[in-house]
């Protein structure tokens, strides 16, 4: 378990391939000149084996919550199954919705879970749960799971963030107050993740601007300078914040063309498909192959189809499938697979019954989940629903079996305690709850 | 003479090592109750207690638990308390964890104090002094007291703050912006023996002043609104005009709470105050929460499920009675009011246990509102007659319970003036009197307890009145003190001996990047997109967010605000001559001083390097000045 | 005006299409289990067609003669059903999408449906291009193909002139296209206009659009297009939108009148029925919020003449011949299932009418 390392002072260099990169970012290389992330390793051999040591997770943020009927788990035929029908896929006995052709024809390397029954209903404290793993305790924030990993797996003074959210929507309703939340809780601001996607990477300055770069630096240098004397002669905590703020932002500028959608490959961006989700998706992936931890991708809340529930799942979910087909089947070929984990999941499930508007309601009952990549086996289903998906048969999952097997998956030891010093005992799973252990390779 | 305020002086006996003589009870409140409450409380306090054993009160310590003492006093090495800490031990404690040695230390220097005067091993708890001592003005309580307090502690409060620091201070705390160039002068020319009090009294006044209030009590009130639909909402509801109404017409404080509760407005122009209630869409636990913090100063969510983990005063009933004064109201769809049944809200509530109860409404002194409880939870029928005027758009209820819950939070609730009170010096100061503000229970102690009596029961003798508290705390000495030196670093923040570090809030910023860059005043996207970067408001940790620091980096609204046109600082610079004139004119437009000279030297390297554009190397330095950490932090 | 609740049937799950005979004695309910259901309004009873959709069947027609019926579904296929016999005498597959909406020509010898998925074609969700065409007129006599149309899908609605000439349909978008039959008829539609009244694309949840024209209806003398829908939302998970209808000279793109302010409360209009005397009209569908989810609007100034409340979101109207009957088919909200068990959710009702 990583201890939470104290925060770089200006000047405090570790490490040598730090150094190394501090160098670069203040001798202003451009991306261009650099040919991407992978050019500031000094030593391509290392460099790659950096990589497949390193640990990923991709999260899929379905928010909102999809209809599993309209996705992994399909009642064709039962009076609260929608009109899609289901398709057969590639694993004997397995249906998906109609709408899911192309997973269908992967089913074999994913793995669904069915029997998921939490116990939130409304957005917000069900985002809450399913982002956090475990319910609150009143007085504590507990990190998110982005922030979690971003602590345990992530590079301290990498370049590329340790968590990502690439979310294009300012707006989200309970979403948006989620985002304006507090992410990272006891593990502090550098944990919290960067939020880019949309105009939120405008803002990157990875497009020519007006104010050109030379500007950016010496007035840059000048604000740096006011503030530190600011911070030494008061010892202002506030200084201190500001610069590190502006710090990981100027080391983020130095890898801004990887959040740049316009400079991924166009057969790419055409596979993936024209939506903001699935663009991001792509970037994610793109993410990930120069050693990003942790990439979440959301596109608002727009699974929550109170109201025309059919009219609108028809674009969402083959778009999900096309994005999954795609991203799961390029991390493979690409070798990244075993250290990727994959996550396509919302904060609970719709209803089986429709309502008057055309639309189905939340329900955390009985919903599904698709998980795979680093640390799983492929092609399992866990768990399954009745006739109509009213109830789960068998065991149910919760949040806390989801994130002991997301950290078990990833190598970490669940039930680890947090090392915080002055805080109650806090584990990384509460109450020793066990991973799904049919889904452990 | 308190024992309390012998804290500093034990602490350093502590440190050395040297504990003879020490005061178990200024050990327990400064370095055992909150390692206690940390570690063991959970299990062994209000809400379970392991073996019968409880720990959150001396006195519980001392009474054992089913397996007897764990405290002999004065010999630690007896004491079951002390020997379970160690590593190793059979009945460790606690489960899971393993306290350091310090933290050991702690506790075995407290069964020895314990040893050396076992009598009264606790301080009085709520600490009210029997003379309450009499002051002539708010401003002498506060200087006299703080004073005392700095002697007792044995320290040294910082120098005061310069004149014209003084100015800028008060203007961003009481109308919520810098002073331009122009005010600043016109302060600094005036006499000045009258023109501290003269300034507060004309900016108290102003309609700035109202807005200011406004700002800070909306996100008070109501929690920042993260999505841009609600602040239209709460400007178009009439929210915002109420509280600036209220603010602009200095209504007494209880008055305001009273409204704001009851949610009936009289006039046309108090439409506004119902939104308070409305805004949380019929949530009756929210509603609770967002109450208690107001009436009682203390936050009493984790009280939903359980009594109060530390702070035994609060109970499971207290909560769920404060949402039974709510929970007969319902928000009139397509109006912002809030009807209320005559009928109905009678919820039971169930503990850890599992063991139910009714929900009576309940004050945090105990007292409840008397009402008719329908038998066997049959359901009581509604009828018209028990509304004053059936017909009325929503119509009232001859009896209605948040009336009575309203008046009787208002009205010989002390706590009510405190809370405010409390809350307003941290505002002011930067922390508060109890800190954290909304934790005012009986387990987090006043760092100045008479003065934060007095200034309750002077304020409620008042009327509850705003301005004249505002005033009061304003003219006195410690909120024009300085900032400590670098050499008092690790001072107790408590000992409020130096000015706390206060960022800007996000309108603040706002308003004063226009004044600073002399540009027009209410630029609304600035404003907004100045919130959305930076919506903080009093934040108990002050962290800088990469969204921030994006924000001051190239935010389109701060982008434009250094355009170069007519009469703005930045074409004025541009237009000196002289590097030095134009950094010196640039400090004083933007920070209000003059540069010292090392600033002086690095101001002028950016404008050397680029000679021939002297608009944007001046825009260069404006943006520098108005992003650094001194300009976005409270002088 | 008065309405008057005269019979109540209940089905066993939600009626998306009807048809009835012009005395208003038999009625036919195209259901969400894929069934279409002859129902006896009086009597209440019912029996199932041999056909059934393998999806949600979504609209039927009947043929002048009484003796056929086409429906529709949202497995893309058209049936023929004998009523004769009992029998499904044909079934064409039509869309590789659902049928959204079914029509009927006045004089019986065409039925047209539209359809289109809604996909995503660009980076805010703009509905991405047709892969087929969007609306297919086909010969009821023979079943075959007589013409094809495009148009941006989804298509929501379509319907026939009062002169058989014409063919309108409208999508998501509010868009309409109006295109010329039979003879001097062509690929290219003679009209086309938008109504941004009826469309939101989210700018509170989530950026994709929603809504359309749910339904449109060729006023007398064919000279104005009568469509409805639900207003924009900025949250278009709320359903509120305003409930909606407009008039519009469809030769000129011109709208001419629209739901007056303060007649109306907020929720999806689907569908329209004009009085045979062509003096009123009936637009009904979901309340939201409001008063009424079923209103008699006058032809001549559109203002509301009566209102109300089924309490049930209603899919379709349709007068009897001589205007004194108004049947309607309605879904509740599916009730949960007891036991695997599911009550009933479909709804035809008739209402007399009473000027």
């Amino acid at each position: 378990m990583k201890r939470p390392a104290p925060p770089l002072s200006p000047g405090d260099c570790p490490r040598d391939e730090h150094r190394l990169h501090r160098r670069l970012f203040l001798e202003g290389l451009s991306a261009a000149g650099v040919g991407g992330f992978s050019g500031l390793f000094h030593n391509p051999v290392l460099a790659a084996e950096t990589k497949r040591a390193e640990k990923h997770c991709i999260l899929l943020w379905l928010c909102g919550a999809p209809s599993q009927f309209e996705t992994w788990d399909p009642k064709p035929g039962r009076p609260g199954g929608g009109p899609f029908g289901s398709t057969p896929t590639n694993v004997p006995g397995l249906h998906f919705s109609a709408l899911m052709p192309h997973c269908a024809s992967i089913a074999d390397k994913l793995n669904i879970v069915r029997s998921m029954k939490t116990a939130q209903s409304e957005h917000l404290q069900a985002i809450n749960l399913l982002q956090r793993g475990n319910p609150d305790r009143a007085g504590f924030t507990r990190p998110t799971l982005g922030s979690a990993l971003s602590h345990a797996v992530g590079e301290l003074d990498s370049p590329i963030p340790n968590f990502v959210f690439l979310d294009p929507i300012p707006g989200g309703n309970e979403f948006e107050s989620f985002k304006a939340g507090n992410w990272a809780g006891w593990l502090g601001v550098e944990h919290a993740p960067v939020r880019l996607g949309g105009d939120y990477t405008q803002l990157l300055d990875a497009a020519p601007d007006a104010l050109g770069r030379h500007d950016r630096e010496t007035r840059e240098t000048l604000r740096k300078f006011l503030t530190s004397r600011f911070e030494r002669e008061r010892n202002s905590s506030i200084a201190r914040s500001q610069n590190a703020a502006f710090e990981r932002m100027r080391g983020l500028a130095a890898s801004a063309e990887l959040f740049d959608v316009e400079r991924l490959s166009p057969r790419d961006r055409e596979r993936y498909g024209p939506g903001s989700f699935a663009q991001h998706a792509l970037m994610a992936r793109h993410l990930v192959e120069h050693g990003a931890p942790f990439v979440m991708v959301a596109n608002g809340m727009n699974w929550d189809n109170h109201v025309f529930q059919h009219e609108i799942h028809q674009m969402l979910v083959p778009e999900l499938d096309r994005v999954l087909f795609h991203l799961v089947r390029d991390l493979e070929e690409r070798g990244l697979l075993d250290s990727t984990l994959v996550i396509a999941m919302g904060e609970f499930g719709r209803t089986p019954w429709l309502n008057a508007a055309r639309g189905r309601d939340h329900y955390p009952n009985a919903w599904s989940l698709m998980m795979t990549g680093c640390g799983l086996r492929r092609g399992v289903v866990v768990g399954a629903t009745d006739a109509d998906g009213v109830d789960v048969v068998g065991q149910p999952i919760d949040e806390q079996n989801l994130f002991a097997t997301i950290f078990t998956a990833l190598g970490l030891d669940p039930h680890a305690g947090y090392d915080l010093p002055g805080l109650p005992t806090f584990h990384l799973v509460e109450n020793g709850k066990a991973p799904i252990s049919d889904l452990l390779a | 003479m308190d024992l309390r305020h012998l804290l500093p002086l034990l602490l350093v006996l502590l440190a050395s090592g040297s504990v003879a003589g020490a005061d178990p009870a200024a050990l327990w409140s400064a370095r055992v109750q909150p390692l206690l409450d940390r570690h063991c409380v959970k299990c062994h306090g209000p809400i379970d207690a392991h073996g019968g054993l409880e720990l959150d009160t001396p006195a519980a310590v001392l009474a054992g638990g089913d397996s007897g003492a764990v405290v002999v006093a004065g010999q630690p090495d007896s004491s079951p308390l002390a020997l379970n800490l160690l590593a190793g031990a059979e009945s460790h404690m606690p489960p899971d964890k393993q306290l350091t040695d310090d933290e050991q230390a702690i506790v075995r220097a407290w069964i020895d104090a314990l040893g050396d005067s076992p009598a009264d091993p606790v301080p009085s708890p709520t600490g009210h002094t029997v003379e309450t001592r009499a002051f002539a003005t708010v401003t002498e309580a506060i200087d006299v007291l703080m004073a005392e307090a700095w002697a007792r502690r044995g320290v040294e409060p910082a120098a005061p703050v310069d004149d014209a620091s003084w100015c800028r201070r008060v203007w961003l705390d009481l109308a919520g912006r810098i002073p331009t160039e122009a005010e600043q002068r016109d302060f600094l020319e005036a006499p000045s023996d009258t023109r501290r009090a003269a300034l507060v009294d004309r900016l108290l006044d102003s309609d700035d002043h109202a807005v200011r209030m406004r700002e800070l009590w909306d996100v008070f009130l109501m929690g920042r609104g993260k999505r841009e639909s609600r602040e239209e909402r709460r400007r178009n509801s009439g929210w915002w005009a109420y509280l600036e109404k209220s603010f602009r017409t200095n209504r007494p404080w209880d008055t305001i709470v009273r409204e704001i509760l009851v949610a009936r407005p009289a006039g046309a122009d108090d439409q506004g105050s119902p939104w308070f209630l409305y805004e949380r869409r019929n949530d009756h636990q929210a509603i609770a929460e967002a109450v208690a913090p107001l009436v009682y100063g203390a936050r009493i969510d984790c009280a939903q499920c359980h009594d109060h983990p530390l702070a035994r005063e609060i109970k499971q009933g207290h909560y769920w009675g404060l949402v039974a004064a709510f929970n007969r109201g319902k928000n009139v769809d397509g109006a912002t009011d809030v009807a209320e049944s005559a009928v109905g809200g009678f919820v039971n509530f169930t503990n850890l246990k599992k063991e139910s109860q009714p929900a009576v409404v309940t004050l945090l002194n105990g007292s409840t509102v008397a009402e008719h409880r329908p038998e066997d939870g049959s359901p009581e029928a509604d009828s018209d007659e028990k509304y004053l005027d059936p017909a009325a758009q929503p119509r009232v209820p001859k009896f209605s319970r948040r009336e009575a819950f309203a008046a009787a939070a208002t009205t010989g609730n002390p706590l009510l003036a405190r809370a405010f009170v409390n809350r307003l010096w941290a505002v002011l100061l930067g922390r508060g009197i109890v800190a954290p503000v909304d934790e005012m229970t009986t387990r987090n102690q006043p760092s100045h307890p008479e003065l934060l009596d007095w200034l309750s029961a002077d304020f409620a003798a008042h009327h509850h009145d705003i301005r004249r508290e505002i005033r009061g705390i304003v003219l006195s000495r410690v909120y024009a003190l300085g900032n400590a030196s670098a050499s008092a670093v690790g001072s107790d923040p408590a000992a409020f001996a130096s000015a706390a570090e206060r960022p800007l809030t996000a309108e603040q910023i706002a308003r004063s990047w226009s004044i600073a860059a002399g540009r027009e005043p209410g630029n609304d996207p600035l404003r907004r997109a100045a919130v959305a970067a930076i919506p903080d408001v009093m934040p108990r940790e002050y962290q800088a967010t990469f969204q921030q620091a994006q924000f001051l980096s190239a935010a389109p609204a701060l982008k434009e605000l250094l355009e170069p046109v007519p009469e703005s600082t930045v074409a004025r610079i541009a237009a000196l001559q002289a590097p030095p004139e134009r950094v010196e004119a640039a400090f004083r437009a933007v920070l209000g001083r003059a540069p010292e000279p090392e600033e002086l030297t690095q101001a002028e390297q950016v404008l050397a390097s680029r000679p021939e554009q002297p608009a944007e190397a001046a825009r260069d330095l404006v943006w520098a000045l108005l992003t650094s950490a001194e300009f976005l932090t409270q002088p | 005006m008065k309405l008057t609740l005269l019979h109540d049937s209940e089905l066993a799950t939600g009626v998306f299409g009807l048809a009835i005979a012009p005395d208003g004695g038999r009625a036919f309910a195209a259901c969400a289990d894929g069934r279409v259901i002859g129902i006896d309004p009086q009597s209440g009873e019912q029996v199932a067609l041999a056909g059934v959709h393998g999806s949600y069947a979504s609209g039927c027609a009947l043929l002048p003669d009484g003796k056929t019926l086409v429906s529709a579904g949202y497995d893309g296929q058209l049936l023929w059903h004998d009523l004769e016999r009992g029998a499904m005498t044909r079934a064409v597959p039509a869309h590789r999408f659902w049928s959204w909406d079914l029509a009927l020509s006045p004089d019986g010898s065409r039925v047209a449906s539209c359809t289109g998925q809604y996909l995503a074609g660009g980076w805010k969700y703009e509905p991405a291009a047709a892969t087929e065409p969007g609306v297919k007129v086909f010969d009821t006599a023979s079943g075959n193909l007589v013409a094809a149309f495009d148009h941006q899908p989804p298509v929501l609605c379509c319907g026939f002139s009062r002169d058989g000439q014409h063919l309108a349909a409208a999508n998501m978008l509010g868009e309409v296209r109006v295109w010329k039959l039979g003879e001097g008829g062509g690929a290219e539609p003679v009209s086309r206009f938008t109504s941004p009244d009826f469309t939101s694309w989210g700018t509170t949840k989530s950026h994709h659009y929603c809504g359309g024209i749910y339904a449109l209806a060729f006023a007398p003398a064919d000279v104005a297009l009568l469509v409805c829908g639900m207003g924009p939302m900025g949250d278009p998970m709320a359903g509120n939108g305003k409930m909606t209808w407009q008039r519009w000279d469809w030769r000129a793109g011109q709208r001419l009148d629209q739901i007056h302010d303060g007649q109306h409360g907020s929720g999806l209009m689907e569908a329209l029925a004009w009085a045979p005397d062509g003096t009123h009209f009936v637009m009904a569908g979901r309340q939201a919020q409001g008063t009424w989810n079923l209103a008699i609007f006058s032809a001549a100034d559109g203002s509301l003449v009566t209102s109300l409340d089924t309490k049930q979101r209603i899919t379709q109207a349709r007068f009897t011949a001589d205007g004194q009957r108004l049947v309607l088919a309605g879904a509740q909200s599916q009730p949960t299932p007891k036991d695997g068990q599911w009550p009933s959710w479909g709804r035809v009702q008739v209402y007399g009418v009473d000027s």
